[in-house]
């Protein structure tokens, strides 16, 4: 027996329970099979779940099989339907929501998606009367970014400083310490003898790869101390982390790209919309659900809702943080890579997040697929098939990297 | 999580292939007959959208649908439908109670007592877009809160229209399900609606208030059927629309709307690049506009 919104019915599901209309009175007994009418009655009558079985184990099989491509299908409704990447993305969500759901997991409704209500918040800036740049202001007058980094940054400029004066500086602080040997530590470095102090992890990682990662991990810091109101941390991070490591192992593939860069890129890629929610969180909402319902990419949704974008606000922070220009750069393109100074960077943090909010379609973590210009794709140059094996990896690390970093 | 069954090879085309030449020929009809515009990077969403359509009519080509839609003794019934297919229809009671709240605390109360002083005691509201009526409903509701029994002595006339007519059919029942009434406070509910073995129904004093008409807003001749306006609410429609249409909707407001009268946008719509017709006013809990006279 299986609890499933109305909307996910498919012809053949058993009612393992009878349904009661709002009124109290029996709407479809229990056994009753459900077809396309029975469907639409429940819809009408404003029933949210029901409790399903099936006649036998090969059809539910074939019924679960159904919804997952049900369920999945709808993220893609405006791509093209024969491109390669997409039809891969494709396949592979349907396999891990057919997993999920095998386990037992409950997709969530469409309506319980959207319902969120955002009635009593207040947006600091109405439309038209407050861009990226006094949002973004607004946010720095608050809180300054983690002054371990700066520190550190001033030691990688000075020339003659070395592995163990970029040590000193990052021992410091020891939650920071701990969080940066577990990264380096996890399986996705790869690194065949365990680093235990920073000194040797500088060694080796490298002095500007090891920075790039201590940026990556105060920044989570940095927002975890001033949480949204509407937005739960934890989804948060755990997309962030998870494009972070798509793109580190897609990184791997391309000779002049720097793998920590692209972990950073990937972990920092959202942290305009963590801004926005702080600050606008009625359009954000209203931007979310305007993408939903009008299956457009968020972007499109964003300039339509607010007038500008996620990466409008993050480029601006970036710069007053004086960010390394690179990661800017990827950051700020990750939806438009023609436009990046370091395109191939880009282009791979966007497809990270393609793959990490399809990945994330299987645990009710996503709200729409971004989208990838095919173009973009194409030059890229990165083989289909390898993208359910990075996807087996990156399950396989996700949820250790996720506890180790927040 | 490991994958365990391979399902390979499933395809993402569930339709025919929309030529980019076929894509051409449907938006440019759908924009003449309703002032929606499509842009381009749409096009692989209304290939899935109308391929369900043609798929349920045994049409084999988007060609063929669109000669369908030219040219069939059906036409005009295919033309609702096609509608139906491209606009979106999502809302609820209540939606944006800050800019209900102004409407409901400042706008409304001037606005009767000003009619009531120049001994009019009648009020007309335009609900343009209305799709399945929670809006004109809502404002309907709001009315009676304000007004209480006094409402009697007042002649209210909540005039509402969208393009689809399956919409307005599910307006005129006014029977919504919870989902509907998501961000409607409990009183409301128990007040203004009854449960029904189909749903919660809008209670007849405040459904008697409401006139639904099918109209598109982009047809002067049909803009012309709504007696003029003390207040307008157009909220989330005009995105639809490319600049052009949205000019030429946003006139049709200006002639409609009486001298003092107010017009309510979506929460995220401005028009200030569009048309210098109307002039806006900031207020606690959002923007309203006046016309500029």
């Amino acid at each position: 027996m299986k609890k499933i919104c109305v909307e996910y019915i498919v012809p053949g599901m058993i009612l393992a329970k009878p349904v009661q209309g709002l009124d109290g009175s029996e709407l479809f007994p229990e056994g009753t099979e459900l077809g396309e009418e029975e469907k639409k009655v429940l819809e009408d009558a404003g029933i949210d779940y029901i409790y399903v079985t099936a006649r036998s184990e090969e059809s539910e099989q074939s019924i679960l099989q159904t919804v997952a491509q049900e369920y999945a299908f709808k993220f893609f409704m405006y791509v093209n339907p024969d491109n390669k990447l997409f039809v891969e993305l494709f396949n592979i969500i349907v396999e891990l929501i057919f997993d999920a759901l095998k386990k037992g997991w409950e997709l969530p409704c469409e309506d319980y998606i959207r319902a969120k209500s955002v009635e009593r918040m207040r947006d600091l800036f109405l439309k038209d009367m407050g861009g990226p740049e006094d949002i973004v202001k607004h946010e720095l007058s608050l809180a300054s970014f983690p002054d371990v980094y700066f520190r550190l940054k001033k030691v990688l400029e000075n020339p003659s400083s070395s592995a163990k004066d970029i040590a000193e500086v990052v021992s410091s602080d020891v939650a920071l310490t701990t969080k940066l040997l577990k990264l380096v530590n996890s399986p996705l470095f790869g690194l065949t003898q365990k680093v235990d102090s920073v000194e040797r992890a500088v060694s080796l990682v490298g002095e500007e790869e090891l920075s790039n990662l201590v940026l990556g991990i105060s920044a989570i810091r940095y927002f975890k101390d001033i949480p949204p109101e509407l937005m739960d941390m934890q989804t948060f991070w755990k997309h962030s982390l998870s494009c972070a490591i798509f793109a580190k192992i897609i990184a791997s593939n391309y000779r002049d790209v720097n793998d920590e860069v692209l972990f950073t890129a990937g972990l920092l890629h959202d942290v305009g919309k963590l801004i926005l929610f702080k600050n606008m969180p009625y359009s954000s909402v209203e931007t979310l659900v305007f993408a939903r319902e009008n299956m457009v990419p968020m972007m499109e949704a964003e300039e339509y809702v607010l007038g500008f974008t996620h990466t409008d606000i993050s480029k601006l922070l970036m710069n007053s943080w004086q960010f390394p220009n690179t990661i800017n750069d990827i950051v700020s393109n990750h939806h438009n890579p023609t436009e990046a100074s370091f395109e191939t960077g880009a282009a791979i943090v966007q497809l990270a997040d393609n793959l990490a909010n399809a990945v994330g379609i299987s645990y009710g973590n996503t709200f729409v697929v971004p989208g990838m210009d095919e173009d973009v794709f194409d030059k890229l140059n990165f083989p289909v098939e390898k993208l359910k094996p990075i996807v087996l990896k990156h399950n396989k690390l996700l949820n250790d990297l996720l506890s180790a970093l927040t | 999580m490991a994958i365990t069954l391979s399902m390979r090879n499933l395809s993402l085309r569930k339709t025919p292939k929309l030529s980019n030449e076929e894509f051409k020929q449907l938006t440019s009809f759908i924009y003449e007959k309703t002032g929606i515009s499509i842009p381009p990077r749409r096009k692989y969403l209304i290939e899935n959208k109308l391929g369900k359509r043609l798929n349920e009519l045994n049409i084999k080509t988007y060609s063929d649908y669109i000669k369908y839609l030219k040219f069939s003794p059906q036409k005009e019934t295919e033309f609702k439908k096609l509608c139906e297919l491209i606009t979106i229809n999502e809302t609820c009671f209540f939606r944006d109670i800050k800019q209900l709240t102004l409407f409901k605390n400042i706008i409304l109360p001037e606005m009767l007592k000003k009619r009531q002083e120049q001994g009019s005691k009648s009020l007309t509201i335009w609900s343009a877009g209305c799709s399945s009526g929670e809006e004109p409903y809502t404002l309907g509701i709001i009315l009676h809160e304000v007004l209480k029994v006094s409402i009697i002595g007042w002649n209210i006339k909540i005039y509402a229209n969208d393009l689809s007519p399956a919409m307005l059919f599910k307006a005129r029942k006014g029977i919504y399900n919870e989902y509907s009434l998501r961000t409607t406070p409990e009183n409301i509910k128990k007040k203004y609606f009854t449960v029904t073995k189909e749903g919660y129904k809008i209670h007849p004093k405040v459904q008697k208030l409401v006139n639904f008409q099918l109209i598109n807003l982009a047809d002067p001749r049909d803009v012309k059927k709504i007696p003029k306006s003390d207040i307008i609410f157009c909220r989330n429609v005009i995105i639809y629309f490319d600049d052009a249409v949205k000019k030429k909707v946003l006139s049709h407001f200006y002639e409609n709307l009486k001298d003092d009268g107010y017009l309510f946008l979506g929460y995220s719509e401005s028009i200030h690049r569009i048309t210098k017709l109307f002039k806006p006013q900031i207020k606690p809990g959002g923007i309203v506009y006046q016309k500029n006279l």
